[in-house]
């Protein structure tokens, strides 16, 4: 299994034409915390505006050569805090490969930013995200109307193994026991 | 048991966990999310199962979605 990352300041024009159309998926942006379709121009600049910028990062994951999705990471706060958040590539969700990339993904961050803890804002209507994000330990510390507000302390992430067969077994027992 | 029956029997085990109904067949085009209602999560336990069973990773080079798919890969 390989997976690698792209940073989004290196992306080229077919990766910024491909992220674009994967945000703008319906089935991806509704579950966004803005849900309003990106026109291109406003893409470009975003990502212009992400260079020296060292309080977000946004990557183009591949698994195999190919790009399956993109991760990304906000409000960071070396050696403390930072809030993530993913989308896959639209014809791969609901494949399983949400599990992989958030494993992926965790490690990165907690291991690039030496981060204390991670937070996420979940839709409340996007219940299988919830339900992973529960799976993987994130706990809700707040909530409104429209979203659950999550975190992971890098505590509970370093108890996990850093093999991911092995993690997805460890995944199968949680979800085995929650059900039980 | 054959690998169809084998399969039949872990999505029957991950449906029952989830207070979903039995499926009494599956066929080599039966989708796993659309036409079995298996997640992100219910995938990764199948693919445990499965790689218990046949010693086979079928997420390891590349995704499934087909029962059909997971066959080929277990007889490759």
């Amino acid at each position: 299994m390989t997976l690698k990352v792209c940073n989004f300041q290196r992306l080229s024009l077919e990766e910024k034409k491909l992220v674009l159309e994967w945000r703008n998926y319906p089935l991806v942006s509704i579950n966004m915390v803005n849900q309003k379709v990106i026109s291109w121009e406003e893409h470009c600049k975003f990502i212009e505006n992400l260079t020296d910028d060292k309080t977000r990062e946004y990557l183009l994951l591949y698994k195999k050569d190919v790009p399956v999705a993109v991760f990304y990471v906000v409000d960071i706060i070396e050696y403390t805090s930072a809030e993530w958040g993913f989308y896959l590539r639209p014809e791969y969700i609901g494949s399983g490969l949400g599990v992989e990339v958030e494993f992926y993904a965790l490690n990165y961050l907690f291991s690039k930013y030496k981060l204390e803890k991670l937070n996420a804002v979940i839709r409340k209507s996007n219940y299988e995200n919830l339900n992973l994000q529960k799976t993987f330990r994130f706990e809700r510390y707040k909530e409104d109307e429209n979203f659950d507000y999550l975190t992971m302390t890098r505590d509970s992430w370093s108890k996990n193994t850093k093999d991911f067969k092995q993690f997805r077994r460890e995944l199968l027992r949680r979800i085995s026991n929650e059900r039980s | 048991m054959s690998a169809v029956e084998k399969i039949l029997q872990f999505v029957n085990e991950i449906r029952e966990e989830k207070s979903l109904d039995r499926v009494e067949s599956i066929n080599p085009d039966t989708n796993l999310r659309d036409d079995l209602a298996l997640q992100s999560l219910d995938l990764a336990s199948l693919t445990v199962m499965i790689e218990d069973e046949f010693e086979v990773d079928v997420f390891e080079d590349g995704l499934v979605f087909t029962v059909g798919e997971i066959i080929q890969k277990i007889e490759r």
